[in-house]
């Protein structure tokens, strides 16, 4: 079969401002709640994969340590993105590396007063002239899009409030209040053309999953979530600078992570896309195929993505509604709702879901979930 | 808070871009050219991206080029902008083909993608000189 690797754990600390705990406590405390979902021991656990925080926490050897494990396999990930961690997760699995990763993030970059205001790639040659904040890329690539295709502020304000409208299904997002596309457009630009909104709100929290092969599902009460397939490419040669803006690289992952999982971008129940700005959610609409190449304003007019919908899109809320993490609750809405667990914002017998992420402009990465390994 | 910079200035002395920010400091836009392949470098690199060669030399570009796309700031997102907003960024496609960030000088009348527009030197502090570029009317 095309699964080898299947969730059985999830875990995710209260969202938002965690004054007083590190980026590793929030991690342990995600750690356990994915260890009691996953009915096991931490001892059960053979293989750790740690996401490296902003703020340099994160490390493997030090969650470790602070959990009294020493698994056969360890690794940390110096970047963000879920994606990845959990890829290498399932390539460890696929490799006999180990049989059951435990995977985490953590992080208190809000309440550590972390600035994001930071320079964006080549700093030197880019900075000076105020591209600072990764709304300034965004901002750039959204009025291209604008330029080439005629997409509308108000089209494009449709992902911001359709991910508010989820997350009012929600009670663990931050940002709950009613939100309507005119009172989007009503908000002042942060960067022209972008809006508050449409921009992620820094937060802190912790995430963790288990992942174990295919053939030890059965230890595990919860529904195991299996990954049907999974795909990445990368820009490297383009060194995060404009021409990765448009985030061209991520085509070559639709087509890659469709065919490995054997299903087609129609068969897609609950699609996750990882939002650091509303552009990003713009343009994977249109390189995996959910729409046509520049068709996704109008796409989103139509509101396929909003509750109700026959694309659900970001159900959690989405990180620009929800919590900043990297994409982690993104996967764990993911398997939250394939194992039927949503109440109010359960997407009808949702059966397969996928995750999409970028890193900066430098790589792309996919995954595809499903009940049926 | 004291400790961050008031503006956001870019290191003279880095070797990579040195030749660079001289460069416009004489109010010359120049890049790295491959000395093997004649490829440009942009951003400046140890190597060359095409051919690997590991030589270069300095080359004058011609200063013009369309705008490939703008934003406009409205809040500031770094300390170091708090006297600059509101401004708008540019990539700029220069005639030679690399693109480079910058920001819009002049009149915001016309801004839009693929209007021509030129550099304009400005000196932004001690020895720091910045190719700004405006809209060619």
């Amino acid at each position: 079969m095309r699964a080898r690797t299947a969730v059985v754990g999830i875990g995710a600390t209260s969202q938002g401002e965690h004054a007083g705990l590190s980026g590793d406590d929030l991690a342990i405390e995600a750690v356990k709640l994915a260890l009691s979902d996953a009915a096991i021991d931490k001892l059960d656990i053979d293989g750790l994969i740690t996401c490296r925080s902003n703020s340099g926490q994160g490390v493997d050897t030090k969650i470790g340590e602070l959990l009294g494990i020493s698994p056969s396999y360890s690794a940390t990930l110096d970047y963000g993105t879920c994606n990845f961690s959990l890829h290498l997760a399932a390539m460890a699995i696929a490799a006999g590396m180990a049989e059951t990763v435990l995977l985490c993030y953590g992080t208190n970059q809000r309440s550590e007063r972390r600035s994001f205001g930071v320079p964006v790639a080549a700093g030197d040659l880019t900075a000076p002239f105020g591209l600072v904040h990764v709304a300034g890329p965004a901002a750039l690539a959204l009025t291209r899009h604008q330029h080439l295709y005629g997409t509308t502020e108000a089209q494009f304000a449709h992902i911001a409030v359709g991910q508010r409208a989820w997350a009012q299904l929600n009670p663990q997002a931050i940002f709950r209040d009613p939100l309507s596309i005119e009172e989007h457009q009503a908000m002042p630009y942060l960067v022209r053309p972008l809006r508050r909104p449409d921009v992620t709100m820094i937060s802190d929290g912790g995430a963790a999953i288990v992942l174990t092969a295919s053939d030890r599902v059965d230890a595990h009460p919860k529904p195991a979530i299996s990954i049907l397939g999974m795909a990445q490419n990368t820009a490297l040669a383009l060194g995060g600078g404009p021409l990765g803006y448009e985030r061209d690289m991520v085509r070559a992952v639709g087509e890659r992570v469709f065919e490995r999982a054997g299903v087609t971008a129609r068969e897609i129940d609950a699609l996750y896309i990882q939002d650091p700005t509303a552009v990003w959610v713009l343009q994977m609409l249109e390189h995996y195929g959910f729409c046509g190449p520049g068709e996704a304003g109008p796409f989103l007019a139509e509101r396929h993505t909003f509750p109700g919908g026959d694309l659900p899109l970001n159900t959690n809320g989405g990180q620009l509604s929800e919590a900043y993490m990297w994409g982690w609750l993104h996967v764990v809405e993911a398997v939250r709702q394939l194992r039927g667990e949503c109440g109010p914002r359960q997407v009808h017998a949702a059966r397969v879901a996928m995750y999409c992420s970028s890193m900066t402009f430098m790589k792309a990465a996919a995954t595809i979930f499903g009940t049926d390994a | 808070m004291t400790d961050l910079p008031v503006q956001l200035l870019p290191s003279l002395s880095e070797p990579l871009n040195a030749g660079f920010w001289a460069a416009c400091r004489q109010r010359r836009l120049e890049a790295q050219e491959c000395a093997e392949c004649g490829a440009i470098r942009w951003p400046p690199a140890r190597l060359c991206p095409s051919c690997l060669g590991a030589t270069t030399r300095m080359r004058a570009l011609s200063g013009g080029g369309t705008i490939w796309s703008h934003a406009r700031y409205e809040r500031a997102l770094h300390p170091g902008v708090v006297a600059a907003v509101p401004y708008v960024v540019l990539v700029v496609a220069l005639d030679e083909g690399p693109l480079m960030v910058s920001r819009l000088t002049g009149d915001e009348a016309g801004l839009e993608i693929g209007a021509p527009a030129r550099v304009v030197f400005t000196d932004v502090a001690p020895g720091v000189t910045l190719p700004l570029f405006e809209l060619v009317h």
